[in-house]
């Protein structure tokens, strides 16, 4: 469950339109869906469990990237044959926020690239592709929790 | 080979293949081609923006200042570790190192979408340096730890030792 909750916050950062440019920080929205699902496992362990692991933070984080992926290629899917590429206008309106000039070649795709439609190799393609990233950002936001949540030692660390 | 240099040898690729993708461009053909899918893959985790980023013989590169900068910085902290493992940043907890390192990041970005101040190339490159060589630290044991539980085992004398494939799943089977 942790990792359903994760994997559907990244993937609702990933494809509503606005909230994705969160992403453009790094996979800013990957990196806490991961982080996330590290936090609410932890909520969820009880005296009675075993603590918490590396281990379990980066299947945590694998399994996070994997919903992820798939969900967020789903929805955004569904938001492109509704609404069309309004993440790439928006993304265009905030570009012209901070008067970056764009040669006019780039103008001219990016136009094109707001009327195109999604194809169904377009859409595997992009599942592919989301996969790798998902399960790596996401991982490494596991791990992240990991070095924020994990049990404090009761003998000196090791050092790197 | 050790969990260190495995981990060395990915980051270096992943750094290898940001600063290959414009070169890759300028030698046109099957090269493009294959620029266009690095762009296309890369364009996952950055804006790419042109005029926000590095360029290499008159090509972007795959991602942009900043994101090249956190890169760059994670792959060279690893790289000088052993030496940061004797400052004072290892005794800092992860969350207050996270939290001041990323700081700079998320105020040059919000001030600037926000069009209060324009981030040019030194704040992109510090800032992102800044985030790069923090999350090193707090990631690099547990990394080095993982991906020894991972690919490798520690012989009797607690060397790394690579598994064997056939090996590596009866291992993850009895846990």
């Amino acid at each position: 469950m942790p990792a359903l909750y994760g994997g559907l916050i990244i993937a609702g950062i990933s494809a509503i339109p606005g909230l994705n440019l969160i992403n453009v920080c790094c996979c800013a929205g990957i990196l806490l869906g991961g982080f996330l699902a590290v936090f609410f496992y932890k909520q969820e362990i009880t005296p009675e469990m075993d603590p918490l692991t590396s281990n379990d933070c980066v299947r945590l984080g694998a399994f996070t990237g994997v919903i992820a992926a798939v969900a967020g290629t789903a929805i955004t899917v569904v938001v492109m044959l509704v609404f069309g590429n309004i993440a790439l206008e928006m993304m265009m309106k905030i570009v012209h926020r901070m008067n970056v000039e764009l040669p006019p070649n780039i103008e001219e795709m990016i136009d094109q690239g707001m009327e195109e439609k999604i194809s169904f190799f377009g859409m595997m393609f992009s599942l592919f592709f989301n996969l790798i990233v998902d399960v790596l950002f996401s991982t490494l936001g596991g791990l992240i929790g990991w070095a924020v949540f994990k049990p404090k030692p009761q003998y000196p660390q090791q050092s790197f | 080979m050790t969990p260190r240099r495995l981990l060395l040898s990915g980051l270096f690729l992943w750094c290898a293949a940001i600063a290959a993708t414009p070169l890759l461009s300028s030698l046109g053909g099957a090269g493009a081609g294959a620029a266009s899918l690095s762009y296309e893959f890369f364009s996952r985790v950055c804006h790419q923006l042109d005029s926000r980023s590095f360029h290499i013989a008159g090509y972007k590169m795959a991602v942009c200042i900043r994101c090249t900068s956190i890169y760059a910085a994670f792959f060279l902290s690893v790289l000088f570790s052993p030496m940061l493992s004797r400052t004072f940043l290892a005794a800092v907890p992860a969350r207050v190192l996270l939290i001041a390192s990323g700081l700079p990041m998320a105020v040059d970005v919000g001030l600037a979408a926000l069009g209060i101040h324009e981030s040019n190339v030194f704040t992109r490159m510090t800032s992102g340096a800044l985030f790069g060589c923090a999350l090193s630290i707090v990631l690099v044991p547990t990394l080095d730890e993982v991906i020894g539980w991972l690919f490798f085992r520690r012989d009797s004398k607690q060397n790394w030792q690579s598994v064997p494939k056939e090996s590596l799943n009866t291992l993850r089977q009895s846990g």
